[in-house]
């Protein structure tokens, strides 16, 4: 009896296995077919075969060579915007978990709730401040709103939470303030957790766009995604389906590849840490 | 005294102003824009109280964004919350198959919503694309577009909802799994009686979280339809992205923001109040 259980339960992991499996593959693999075909309708595919790479030549060469300019965007965006959250959130998550104050439970609970905040209702008035201060069409217009998450300073403070105190307890009798106990003891050890912070944000910037869309016009200023967007968005007929694929993938592939070097503390990071509120 | 300011200043000044100065501040101003008719960033506000907000009423194609985020909502909260559970029971254990199953669900939602939604353009093509089996143009019709949409945003993050269960369920006591398999429980039983019960707070967060999430939804609509055909997946965020940089509305588009705002809050508080009485 029991052995006949283990059987089916086997056999619905294999079958569910594969079945999610192909669920998963199956657009991707369709990306990377067309993506080296040069002939391709909407009504008709030639072959399966991979048989040119020309769309990967054009994709860079094509829009005056501006797919190597919207990835650089991308990229400093992205990487500016870590580094600023993971300053304000390592201060943040450490005053919040250590420095007393009143009122400061409820604060940071005014803080979180801003995770409920549809974007679409900070959205006009962002742009009419960005217009104002000429901050449209800038590196810093696309990075600062990104900067108003409460999450990794929400992380930070239940990793410091976790933290034995008697170190820090000791570096003060020793004398230090709390600007130096942060420094000096604490921010070492919050390696592993500023690693998740950066990933975290790095992702969430790559992939934005409706931010992108509203803010930056001018095409030399486009991110990666907001381009892919915008350019796809073509008539079905007229959409050179090859091309539009590889750049797809070309923009895909950071986040392949970090998600593939990362990937227990990327998955790590954004569920536990979304769970232990 | 005044090191005390200052300690408090470097550690909670910079999260505080970046969350007053881009968060609160333009919530604030986007609730007053709502009571003026704004036509451009150009022209000069007119006061004019609730206008705005009587119009919503009559507005055919406010009425239709809610119903279709709705249908979208409906569609999206049982796949996200059903699928990802089984999937988490199922491959639960750390056998190598249940790993491989694991990271390739969890893949997608490592992309941007932009490169899956040109992906799925392409499986959706009603003549050479995968969902041309189906012998239905899923996207390029009133009917069933918005179920289309909300698949693919469904595909993407399935992974994620799927490790919010795995991580719920590697917090439960696994005593209580041993205890109940001497006792010759089924894992049927063992489900229903000490996994789900114990799941709740997670099942709690999860719905609300993708109710928040979904009815924002935006990215998948922009690239995989549109808003179209028609107007049968204008979304009310959407909605607010065309009036205001489209028609130039910005009195009415804000005031549609407000109202997803509102929306947004009650559904989250009901759907957290109702996992609360339950316990």
């Amino acid at each position: 009896m029991k052995n006949h259980r283990n059987v089916i339960t086997n056999a619905i992991k294999l079958i569910v296995g594969i079945l999610m499996i192909l669920l998963v593959v199956v657009p991707f693999v369709w990306m990377l077919l067309v993506s080296f075909q040069e002939k391709y309708t909407m009504y008709y595919l030639e072959s399966f075969i991979p048989s040119t790479i020309k769309n990967y030549i054009d994709a860079f060469t094509i829009y005056d060579s501006s797919l190597l300019r919207w990835l650089l965007n991308s990229a400093i965006v992205s990487l500016f915007t870590a580094g600023i959250v993971i300053i304000t959130s390592t201060l943040g998550g450490y005053g919040f978990a250590r420095i007393n104050f009143k009122m400061r439970e409820s604060l940071f609970t005014l803080y979180l709730s801003t995770i409920m905040i549809p974007f679409a209702t900070t959205l006009i008035p962002l742009l009419i401040f960005f217009k104002t201060l000429g901050l449209t069409n800038t590196y810093l217009g696309l990075i600062l709103p990104f900067c108003a998450n409460i999450v990794p300073t929400f992380w930070i403070r239940q990793y410091v939470k976790n933290l034995p105190k008697e170190l820090e307890d000791a570096a003060r009798i020793d004398g230090c303030s709390d600007i130096q106990v942060f420094t000096k003891i604490v921010l070492p050890l919050l390696k592993p957790a500023i690693g998740v912070v950066a990933l975290y944000t790095i992702w969430n910037q790559w992939n934005a766009l409706l931010w992108p869309l509203v803010v930056v016009q001018d095409m030399s200023m486009y991110t990666a995604t907001q381009a892919l967007a915008l350019l796809q968005g073509g008539t079905q007929m007229a959409t050179n389906w090859g091309l539009i694929m590889a750049i797809a993938f070309i923009t895909g592939l950071p986040m392949f590849i970090m998600f593939l070097a990362f990937q227990k503390m990327f998955i790590k990071g954004m569920v536990l840490g979304a769970l232990k509120g | 005294m005044r090191s005390k300011f200052i300690t408090y200043l470097i550690f909670f000044g910079p999260i505080s102003s970046f969350i007053s100065g881009l968060l609160f501040v333009p919530i604030i101003a986007n609730i007053w824009y709502s009571f003026h008719r704004w036509q451009g960033v150009g022209s000069e506000p007119i006061f004019v109280g609730l206008e705005n907000y009587i119009a919503l009423f009559s507005d055919s194609d406010f009425l239709l964004t809610l119903f279709n985020v709705a249908r979208y909502v409906s569609f999206i909260l049982p796949l996200v919350v059903l699928v990802p559970l089984f999937l988490a029971v199922t491959f639960q254990q750390d056998d190598k198959w249940s790993k491989i199953v694991r990271s390739v669900v969890i893949f997608p939602f490592a992309f941007s919503m932009v490169v899956e939604g040109v992906l799925w353009r392409w499986v959706y093509q009603p003549h050479v694309g995968p969902a041309s089996l189906l012998k239905i143009d899923i996207i390029g019709n009133y009917a069933t577009a918005i179920y289309g949409v909300a698949f693919v945003a469904f595909w993407q993050a399935m992974g994620f909802y799927m490790y919010m269960f795995l991580a719920g369920i590697g917090s439960i006591d696994t005593a209580l799994y041993e205890s109940a398999k001497i006792d010759g429980a089924s894992s049927l039983q063992i489900f229903r009686y000490i996994t789900l019960p114990l799941l709740k707070p997670t099942l709690a967060f999860v719905v609300t979280m993708a109710l928040i999430w979904n009815i924002q939804t935006f990215d998948p609509v922009f690239v995989v339809t549109h808003g179209g055909p028609g107007f049968s997946t204008l979304t009310p965020v959407f909605y607010v992205y065309w009036l205001a940089f489209n028609r130039q509305d910005i009195g009415y588009a804000s005031t549609v923001a407000v109202i997803l705002l509102i929306i947004t809050l009650i559904i989250a508080s009901i759907s957290l109040k109702l996992f609360q009485r339950g316990e």
